[in-house]
């Protein structure tokens, strides 16, 4: 295919957060017609430099063409005005409304009166040429999280978009409809549209034509598509060659942990969202589970941890069998977790580091004296913690709201690895940050493995777990519907059961 | 007991009576469903209604005219939405301490300039908005008696029923209100700036808020006494949790607390063997029953509430 | 020139921006003194001459302070663990009432017992309810704050009914109605022979210390504050959350109706329509003010409690209407609101 003259045009593009140089003298063309990757790890200034080419950070330094007419974005609506348009990792849609209400709102076609008419035959085009099928009068929150991302492509191509921005567009989404997405991506492609997607993903990198590669806010290189290979990539990424991954457990696993049987959990309008899940892991063993999220990892982890109350279903966990009793008893029995979202369900962001390691361990009687929290052991307990994981932190009275995601996650695992004596659950331990706490995180949970401790990791990242798992179960739709061992099965077979294919064999359970 | 209720005049009686309760309440829960709906938990309500009555009160008292009171207590209301929107929306405090906030100033400025001034005002007598009857229409038998020999704020609530669905539903405006509730960044990222929005939505929202005062005296009683509104700015609250945030689900429960008060005030005539007093508590006894029955809490903006309203 | 967000607050910064609002609230009293045409020097001086001109006045501020200060505790300890209750008004009117009821049930006994029995129905009654609000949140997700006023007024009926049926007093009338006076038996006993200096204040010095250390110290205290800042957290770790809305509620319902039954028995001696009216608002204004500390609470407490006790004074010397105090509450309130707001950000030359 033919590239064309540059349609935007980033020129040395700067930008400070106070001390840290998010984005360094960043220059990049993309023309029309082509997908353009930024790549680069988490940290790498992917983000920033995405946000100044729509408008919603100002540069410090340097400038935006489009169309070589030199522009100054003040807020999306310029960049809008400019046809760059935006879809970001987080949708940003109203869940409530329906799918041609999100994407006219905000916008000035239709005059006073909502008149829809026009816009359905618009966007009826619009649908038929990226070929896609959606219920223009469906409210969101009906919609498959793929569908979604075309609601919010959709919302970009109605306002005319020239430039298409896709922030981590695969992160959430299922094999296939990562497919469909770079379907969509060619034929927006072939009509002229410039793609721009930012991601850390190898695989999708190398279907690009033109490959940005950031590294600490910098622009280290820019590739051609057809020239670039795992290894070029990977080098200009982490500046250097990736270290092997360690070896799995050597030691064997030992007595069973957690036996669950026939799990059951409802969801707030009564669909199962947990159906008869049974599983069983033993101390020393780290249980993986795989799965496109919102498949029932979640309610499954918080029936574990005692968060949540099973429908039905037995589960005995060391030597209690717990189903029924509350939280507070899951924790005596010695089972931690890392939730999903670390600030939500982890934390207290206002409380100090101190007051935070405390969590859930505030009436225990080595912490207390009398009627009493006792101040000093909880400092000497705060003080060895910020020791042991290198917590970053001015003092342990910092409230946690203001240390760094990694920081923040430190501050949860020393809490909850401390707490976990038989099983540890972990749901996406990893998420968002920088590549030196996701080793440090990955090497604590080795370390627990091989404290003879049951872990149990939720994870999105099939590399992640085929790296770390003795045993991997994969969930779909509320049930395991296989478990594997990462050793004798292949990552495309747990990809496809991830949405629901019966492995071809191979599978069995353990 | 009984018969006295099938009586026909009294029955009448008490649907007028309901209409013309109900005339606060429709006014000032169609303005703060446009706020809730915008995603700004106002709980401000029975301030607003408060101080845009005690303004209706002085300016008739000081010029007798029922339009210049009218338009005193709606200004008075969209003053105290200015306060609101300066208190939430620009320095993002906490809606439900802002909220109280405004109803415990209002409560205490109105008293105290009520009694500072108690000489004038004890001496200013002045008739409200009288009955006006609809041509042709106020012949029909009881319908007529009930509909149309109202006052003619209650005309124009009942009219507003209508109109504030068509903007909710039917215009630009109104579907961007309805983002605004259930998430602000939609129309952030296509960078249209949220907070005038905010601010106006709060500012007519009050104003139709102030409507719903002054009619409490102008209206309904001719007089003012501290703490007129006695509780029905949280009854307008209450219909909106109740109503599940829908319009018609909101004057459902308007409706019904407007009959109760028409009950309690007919309490007398119908001879109840109940407590007076029971009877005036009857529209907040049956908002916590409503609230304990219709659970349901969808419709509830996604944003309702939250802080982080953006620029 | 641009605004920004201040990453911690400084100290001088934080004195100026509250200075200013005081500043701006004494004008706005002297505004609201002139409105009334009352000559604003001479009603000043009456107010603070009223509040703390003499020991007696000093005494009678503190007995007046002394319900505010408990409903301001009543209000911090919920507030501080994100339970937005307004229901502080209908347990001081709960506590009140079952200290009555059990008042009327034990008459004829030894006083001692008497008084003990009453005060232990009030905080049963300020308990019931606080209990009832917990309830409706954790049984019918109903807001606290939505639950809570409806009973504000359910029990303010329920007391007018009371008062003009069952409990009227012989002598009272249709216009003004009230219990009968209380036996001087069954009065709460003074601690020092000035004014009605009653056992009362002690008790509130007592709850002010024992919140604060509760608060900052002992674990309940500690999940009160988890609560309020991240309550899904505290629950995911073991915390149960509805057991804690209960107590908490409780707690609140107690301190609230320690303050009813202090004023009946320790102050009127009898219940009428409006003696315990606005005081569950006056707690909320002054625990807001006061930062939502039980010391902050104490001493706000005791300004508005010597303010509104100075503005009787003020009300015979120069004829400004009491209800000035409770406009100033209203007033200062937001006035504190903006400053705490306005102490976050600072301004910049671009």
């Amino acid at each position: 295919m033919t590239l064309h003259r540059p349609v935007l045009r980033a020129v040395g593009l700067t930008k400070r957060f106070g001390s840290v140089v998010a984005n360094d003298d960043v220059s990049l063309d993309v023309a029309a017609g082509e997908l353009h990757c930024l790549f680069g790890e988490n940290g790498a200034g992917k983000s920033t430099l995405s946000a100044m080419l729509h408008g919603e950070l100002q540069p410090d330094a340097g400038h935006i063409e489009v169309d070589g007419r030199r522009t100054d974005f003040r807020s999306p609506a310029d960049a809008i005005a400019e046809g760059i348009g935006m879809v970001h990792q987080h949708f940003v849609l109203a869940r409530a409304l329906t799918v041609i209400e999100n994407i006219v709102a905000g916008t000035s076609r239709s005059g006073w009166r909502l008149g829809l008419t026009e816009a359905r035959e618009r966007l009826s085009r619009l649908c038929g040429d990226l070929g896609i099928a959606i219920e223009l009068d469906a409210p969101l929150w009906q919609l498959s999280v793929g569908e979604q991302q075309w609601v919010e492509i959709l919302k970009a191509l109605y306002l005319d978009a020239r430039v298409l921005i896709l922030d981590e567009p695969t992160a959430v989404l299922t094999p296939q409809e990562s497919g469909k997405l770079f379907g969509m991506i060619g034929k927006m492609r072939d009509r002229g549209l410039a793609v721009v997607i930012v991601t850390h993903k190898l695989r999708e990198v190398l279907q690009a034509d033109t490959i940005t590669v950031l590294r600490r806010g910098r622009k280290v290189g820019t590739l051609d598509g057809r020239d670039a290979t795992v290894e070029s990539l990977t080098r200009l990424m982490i500046g250097g060659d990736l270290a092997s991954s360690p070896a799995r457990s050597s030691n064997s696993p030992g007595r069973v942990a957690v036996q669950a049987t026939g799990l059951m959990a409802k969801g707030s309008w009564g669909e199962t969202i947990v159906d008869d899940v049974s599983l069983m892991v033993r101390s020393g063993e780290i249980f993986g589970i795989a799965g496109v999220a919102g498949n029932g990892q979640k309610p499954l982890l918080e029936m574990l941890a005692g968060i949540r109350e099973p429908e039905s279903g037995s589960l005995l966990i060391g030597d209690r069998q717990l189903e029924g009793l509350s939280a507070a008893d899951f924790m005596r029995a010695g089972v931690g977790i890392i939730p999903e979202d670390r600030y939500a369900e982890g934390l207290v962001g206002p409380f100090s580091i101190a007051e935070n390691i405390i969590l859930g361990r505030h009436r225990s009687k080595d912490l207390c004296r009398g009627l009493f929290i006792a101040g000093d052991r909880v400092v000497a307990k705060a003080e060895e913690a910020m020791r042991r994981y290198s917590i970053a932190a001015p003092a342990i009275n910092t409230p946690v709201s203001r240390l760094s995601g990694g920081n923040a996650q430190k501050v949860v695992l020393a809490r909850e690895l401390d707490q976990a004596s038989v099983l540890l659950l972990a749901n996406q331990p990893t998420r968002g940050l920088d590549i030196g706490v996701v080793a440090t995180v990955h090497e604590e949970l080795r370390r627990k493995r091989d404290e003879g401790v049951a872990v149990i990791l939720v994870s999105e990242d099939i590399d992640d777990l085929f790296d770390l798992c003795d045993r991997i179960g994969v969930m779909f739709a509320g049930r395991i519907v296989g478990i594997v061992s990462p050793e004798t099965t292949s990552r495309d077979i747990v990809g496809s059961m991830m949405v629901g294919r019966a492995p071809a064999g191979g599978a069995t359970c353990a | 007991m009984m018969d006295a209720l099938l009586d026909n005049a009294l029955l009448i009686s008490v649907f007028v009576t309901m209409l013309r309760s109900a005339t606060p309440l429709l006014l000032s829960s169609i303005g703060e469903l446009a706020i809730q709906r915008a995603g700004i938990w106002n709980l401000g309500v029975e301030g607003t209604m408060l101080s845009a009555a005690f303004a209706a009160y002085a300016v008739v008292v000081a010029t007798g005219s029922l339009p210049l009171a009218t338009v005193a207590a709606v200004l008075v209301g969209a003053l105290v939405g200015a306060l609101t929107s300066m208190l939430t929306v620009a320095l993002k405090l906490d809606q439900f301490v802002t909220g109280l906030a405004i109803n415990l100033v209002a409560s205490g400025l109105t008293l105290y300039l009520f009694r500072s001034n108690h000489a004038v005002f004890s001496a200013g007598n002045f008739t409200g908005f009288a009955p006006v009857a609809v041509p042709f229409l106020a012949d029909i038998p009881v319908i007529g008696r009930i509909f149309f020999q109202q006052r003619l704020p209650t005309y124009l609530a009942l009219a507003l029923i209508p109109l504030a669905w068509f903007f909710l539903h039917r215009t630009r405006q109104g579907l961007e209100l309805r983002v605004l509730g259930e998430n602000p960044k939609v129309l952030q990222t296509r960078g249209i700036a949220v907070a005038p929005r905010l601010w106006l939505i709060i500012v007519a929202g009050s104003g139709l808020t102030g409507l719903g005062g002054a009619f409490l005296v102008l209206g309904l009683s001719d007089r003012f006494i501290p703490e007129i509104t006695a509780g029905r700015g949280w009854l307008v609250v209450v219909a909106l949790v109740a109503g599940n945030w829908s319009l018609f689900g909101t004057i459902t429960a308007v409706f019904a607390f407007a009959a109760l008060q028409a009950i309690a005030s007919h309490a007398q005539v119908l001879n109840l063997p109940v407590p007076y007093q029971f009877l005036l508590a009857l529209p907040y006894i049956a908002s916590l029953a409503t609230l304990m029955i219709f659970r349901s809490r969808s419709g509830q903006p996604a944003h309702l509430g939250l802080r982080d309203i953006g620029k | 020139m641009r605004i920004i967000t201040r990453s911690g607050p400084s100290v001088t910064w934080s004195i100026a921006v509250y200075g200013a609002a005081a500043v701006v609230g004494l004008l706005m009293t002297i505004v609201l003194i002139s409105i009334s045409g009352a000559p604003v020097g001479a009603s000043l001086v009456a107010l603070g001459q009223g509040a703390a001109g003499s020991p007696a006045s000093i005494a009678s501020s503190v007995v007046k302070a002394t319900p505010l200060i408990l409903t301001g505790l009543a209000t911090c300890v919920t507030y501080r663990a994100g339970l937005w209750t307004v229901g502080q008004e209908s347990q001081v009117v709960a506590g009140a009432a079952a200290a009555w009821q059990m008042s009327l049930w034990t008459t004829g006994m030894a006083p001692v017992v008497v008084i003990v029995l009453c005060v232990l129905a009030a905080l049963a009654g300020g308990a019931a309810l606080g209990a009832l609000v917990a309830w409706f949140r954790t049984r019918f997700g109903i807001s606290e704050i939505v639950s809570s006023m409806m009973l504000n007024y359910i029990v303010f009926f329920a007391l007018a009914w009371l008062i003009s049926g069952p409990w009227m007093a012989s002598g009272g009338t249709a216009s003004y109605q009230q219990t009968g006076l209380l036996e001087r038996a069954y009065w709460l006993p003074n601690i020092v022979d000035v004014g009605k200096m009653h056992i009362g204040v002690v008790l509130a010095l007592i709850v002010v210390i024992w919140l604060q250390v509760l608060l900052k110290r002992m674990p309940l205290g500690y999940e009160i504050r988890a609560m309020g800042f991240n309550a899904t957290a505290l629950s995911q770790r073991g915390v149960d959350k509805r057991r804690l809305v209960l107590t908490v509620m409780v707690i609140s319902g107690v301190i609230a109706a320690l303050a009813g039954v202090g004023e009946v028995f320790g102050v009127s001696h009898r219940l009428t329509g409006d003696n315990l009216s606005g005081m569950g608002f006056d707690g909320i204004i002054i625990a807001l003010i006061g930062g939502l500390s039980p010391l902050g609470t104490l001493v706000a407490g005791l300004f508005f409690g010597a303010l509104h006790n100075g503005s009787l004074f003020m009300n015979v010397i120069t004829g400004v209407p009491t209800a000035l105090v409770t406009a100033i509450q209203g007033v200062v309130l937001i006035l504190f609101l903006i400053a705490g707001a306005v102490r976050r950000y600072r301004i910049e030359r671009a």
